[in-house]
């Protein structure tokens, strides 16, 4: 059988590819491949906004993310806090998912500011429990942050010293936003940068805040190669330079699946036969 | 002489009035009053004017969330209620499923009685969410591992559609890969691009369609021309 015939008949199930992409997931874990990193314009949008503030300025975080996803961004998101906390910011962790306040907790657990920045709970940092209603709860504490009477731990949000002078969105200077669906970041955008002019930014994916970046957004992290950028740029190494590595191989493999795939129905076309691919299932 | 055929009762309150005519009224009075509380303060004046409904509001959300706990609440109980009874009359004898269905059912009351003693912020539950729930929620996203295959099933130059697709999922690729952007750099201001410009376009323009859409849809609910989710399913 040629070159030709074989590669007319190159198929490739979903298992196969499953198979393919984890395969080349897992061998990034014992083979690390230093690959040069651009890190790109909106990543350092992101870091600007950040650098820029006067140390005491509040951020307020609008978190819509689930706990399973917590876990692909932990590492940023430690990027981010460290961050601002070497800048001396306050930061303000809003929950509008069921999920929220578990990952704000972990995820402060985490960075254990206390211990690197001498950080007091209440003073440097707030997290705030679950508030239902997505896009009225968003609307409800940019327009009276009392709305909330306590924070997670059941202490009295007047007890609180940073929550003092923030009554409202108005006195709040960078907010940032992440969510597991494009919806949640339009309504976040709706609700706080778009309503009240703070700056903003945004840790989902950059296609999302597009249409209003340079408006109403003015940085983003754009996924995977987003975090890694970010966590490159500010020196706090987490795992997603690794996870840049296992995309750059599954990348390349898909894009040489898809090329063969290709070549596959255009050989059939020109032999004037049907191609018959499995569908998914 | 033939028995009286037993008439059925009426009810004395419609599927309509409490499916669809109680909550209407219930979502229009709170609708109404976030919307009166938007127009009679105004946050942007120095000082700023507070309306006299904020604190109506206020509750109204803190209300929000309740009921949101309760319809969870409901959610759940339905959900094991399902798979008790799905237990009790073993309709399935597959033993996976009446396995994982004892199994889930189980959880629940476990991850209650991890719950309870220190609530939602004692260390018996941040340690079960962080340990657990973190973990298994990854891994859930492995299952994403074999999405490439529509790359490879769909991206075909058949059309000039599935060309442009195609196309357009190859720049945004070699932007995504650092691999690519270390051996020329402007993939990266050509991926950036295309989410900046022609998907913006198509966003806005998608919104608009939305938006008019939305304001048909209102309309015609207001004149009682949109039956609505409750009328279709008693229609």
């Amino acid at each position: 059988m040629g070159l030709v015939d074989r590669l007319e008949k190159f198929r490739m199930t979903h298992r196969q590819m499953a198979i393919l992409t984890s395969s080349l997931a897992l061998l990034t874990i014992f083979i690390s491949i230093p690959i040069p990193m651009l890190i790109g314009p909106i990543t350092r949008d992101f870091y600007n906004e950040i650098q820029k503030l006067p140390p005491g300025s509040v951020v307020a975080w609008a978190q819509n993310c689930a706990f399973g996803a917590y876990m692909t961004k932990r590492d940023a998101y430690r990027a981010v806090i460290y961050h601002s906390f070497d800048r001396g910011l306050k930061t303000i962790l809003y929950s509008f998912d069921p999920d929220a306040p578990q990952l704000n907790a972990a995820l402060m657990a985490y960075c254990n500011v206390e211990k690197k920045y001498g950080a007091v709970y209440g003073r440097d940092y707030v997290i705030f429990p679950f508030l239902a209603g997505e896009e009225t709860a968003m609307a409800a504490v940019a327009s009276d942050t009392r709305v909330l009477k306590t924070d997670l731990f059941g202490n009295d949000i007047e007890t609180l010293p940073l929550m003092a002078n923030v009554r409202s969105m108005k006195d709040i200077a960078l907010t940032i936003n992440d969510a597991g669906s494009f919806t949640f970041v339009e309504m976040w955008i709706r609700q706080w940068p778009a309503k009240y002019g703070n700056r903003a930014l945004n840790t989902m994916v950059f296609a999302t805040v597009a249409p209003v970046y340079g408006v109403y957004v003015h940085g983003a992290l754009d996924g995977v190669r987003g975090y890694a950028e970010y966590e490159r740029l500010t020196g706090y190494l987490g795992v997603d330079l690794i996870s840049m590595n296992a995309r750059n191989l599954q990348g390349l493999a898909v894009f040489i699946v898809v090329g063969l795939g290709n070549m596959s129905w255009a050989i059939a076309r020109y032999r004037k036969r049907e191609v018959k691919v499995r569908p998914l299932g | 002489m033939t028995e009286p055929t037993p008439t059925k009762l009426a009810p004395a309150v419609s599927r309509r009035v409490y499916q669809r005519q109680i909550p209407l009224f219930i979502v229009s009075v709170v609708a109404a009053i976030f919307m009166a509380e938007y127009f009679t303060g105004n946050p942007e004046l120095t000082p700023p004017v507070k309306s006299p409904l904020t604190p109506v509001t206020a509750e109204l959300s803190l209300w929000g969330t309740i009921i949101y706990a309760f319809t969870l609440l409901f959610g759940y109980v339905g959900l094991l209620r399902y798979q008790a009874r799905r237990v009790q009359q073993r309709k399935t004898t597959k033993l996976a499923v009446l396995g994982g269905t004892c199994i889930g059912a189980a959880a629940v009351f476990s991850i209650l009685g991890i719950v309870l003693p220190g609530g939602i912020t004692g260390s018996q539950f941040r340690m079960w969410y962080t340990y657990i729930v973190a973990f298994a929620g990854g891994g859930m996203y492995t299952a994403w591992v074999h999405h490439p295959y529509n790359s490879y099933r769909y991206f075909r130059l058949t059309s000039i559609e599935s060309a442009t697709m195609f196309l357009t999922w190859i720049l945004i690729v070699l932007r995504e890969l650092s691999m690519f952007v270390a051996i020329w750099e402007p993939f990266y201001a050509i991926g950036t691009w295309v989410e900046g410009v022609p998907n913006t376009a198509v966003q806005r323009a998608a919104l608009a369609a939305y938006a008019v859409g939305s304001m048909v849809l209102a309309l015609r609910a207001l004149v009682w021309k949109e039956p609505g989710l409750v009328e279709m399913e008693m229609a």
